[in-house]
């Protein structure tokens, strides 16, 4: 049975996407930027990303 | 799901959030990547570059255990189906002669015959986790590609490809559960796998268009709302969670249109509002209300 409590992650899952393409949108928009630069913070944030996944998964 | 104490639920639930946006940023990190190789290196080159990172880079972490490089072994694994991509694309529109759709058709063609590539990775190799990931960004790549796009938007299927895509969305979670429910072995490490996969991508990719262009003269609510339904539908058939990657590009795609609308009043939503209503939203999945009234 599909619950509405599913359809809230679901939806919560697209609103914090969307925040995440709201972060990276104005990294990569900088045409005048240093692509390393861009490519660096993007790379941090990947590492963020991949750190609380790792403390989620820890028992 | 019931069963799941509240701190267990949430930490599942973080787990699959942070694994999808881990996905959306690798996908980011490649394509901005991609930009800076073809500034600096030919297309050709990019390949043997990109062999020659790989193989040194799975000799450092693998044989001399420098696990310190691990991040940017996945970064060139990653790039390597972009790479893939964009030489595919190159060779195919490097021929002056050839019709636009010839180009486009044959372009499409082998970009989704390089889908058995991954499949023909061993099992182990598929399981490591710096691979699957690879694999889930591939499958975004194939079906953001140009000529993939073009497939979509341009090919004229004769009738309402909303009901096609509805149809095939369907058969697709059918006949995927009809094939689990076999006891085959060999079902799991099939070179096809990963292209019924992205076909079924595809058709979530066209019925997303398809909704987007018979609602292009609402206001962005109600574009919002619709696209709203068909994913909750897409999730709902999504039961026995055999259509994650699907699901989880169905969410992305979604949100990235969310940005695209215009909404009146809304000019100051930025990424720490938005973060702030997720999380409203994320916890209150797990609250008593939701999990309680609902489902029983």
């Amino acid at each position: 049975m599909y619950t509405s409590a599913q359809s809230l992650h679901t939806l919560a899952e697209i609103v914090f996407l969307a925040s995440m393409n709201l972060i990276l949108r104005p990294i990569t928009s900088q045409t005048n930027g240093n692509v390393q630069v861009q490519l660096l913070l993007i790379l941090f944030i990947s590492t963020i990303a991949q750190a609380v996944e790792h403390v989620f998964t820890m028992k | 799901m019931n069963h799941l104490s509240w701190s267990e639920g949430l930490r599942r639930d973080g787990v699959q959030l942070s694994s999808r946006l881990q996905t959306i940023i690798r996908f980011q990190i490649a394509a901005d990547l991609q930009g800076f190789l073809d500034e600096v290196f030919d297309i050709d080159m990019q390949i043997l570059f990109i062999i020659i990172l790989i193989v040194t880079l799975e000799i450092s972490v693998r044989k001399l255990h420098l696990t310190s490089l691990a991040l940017l072994r996945a970064v060139v694994v990653i790039q390597s189906g972009q790479i893939m991509l964009t030489y595919i694309d190159h060779i195919d529109r490097k021929e002056p002669h050839s019709s636009y759709p010839r180009t486009f058709v044959t372009s499409w063609l082998i970009t989704t015959a390089s889908l058995c590539i991954p499949g023909m990775l061993t099992h182990n190799i598929q399981n490591d986790n710096y691979v699957s990931n690879a694999i889930t960004v591939f499958l975004y790549q194939y079906t953001q590609a140009d000529a993939t796009r073009d497939i979509v938007t341009v090919v004229d299927l004769g009738v309402s490809p909303l009901y096609i895509a509805i149809l095939c969305v369907v058969l697709a979670v059918r006949l995927r559960y009809w094939n689990l429910q076999q006891d085959d072995k060999h079902q799991h490490h099939s070179m096809y796998l990963y292209f019924f996969t992205a076909f079924h991508m595809l058709v979530v990719e066209l019925l997303l268009f398809s909704i987007q262009n018979l609602t292009i003269h609402l206001n962005s609510f109600l574009q919002v709302l619709l696209q709203m339904i068909a994913i909750l539908t897409i999730d709902s058939l999504n039961q026995n969670h055999l259509l994650e990657e699907v699901r989880g590009y169905a969410i992305w795609r979604v949100s990235r249109m969310l940005l695209t609308l215009k909404f009146d009043n809304m000019e100051n939503l930025d990424a720490v509002m938005t973060s702030a209503v997720a999380t409203l939203i994320y916890l209150s999945r797990r609250s008593a209300l939701a999990s309680v009234v609902v489902t029983e």
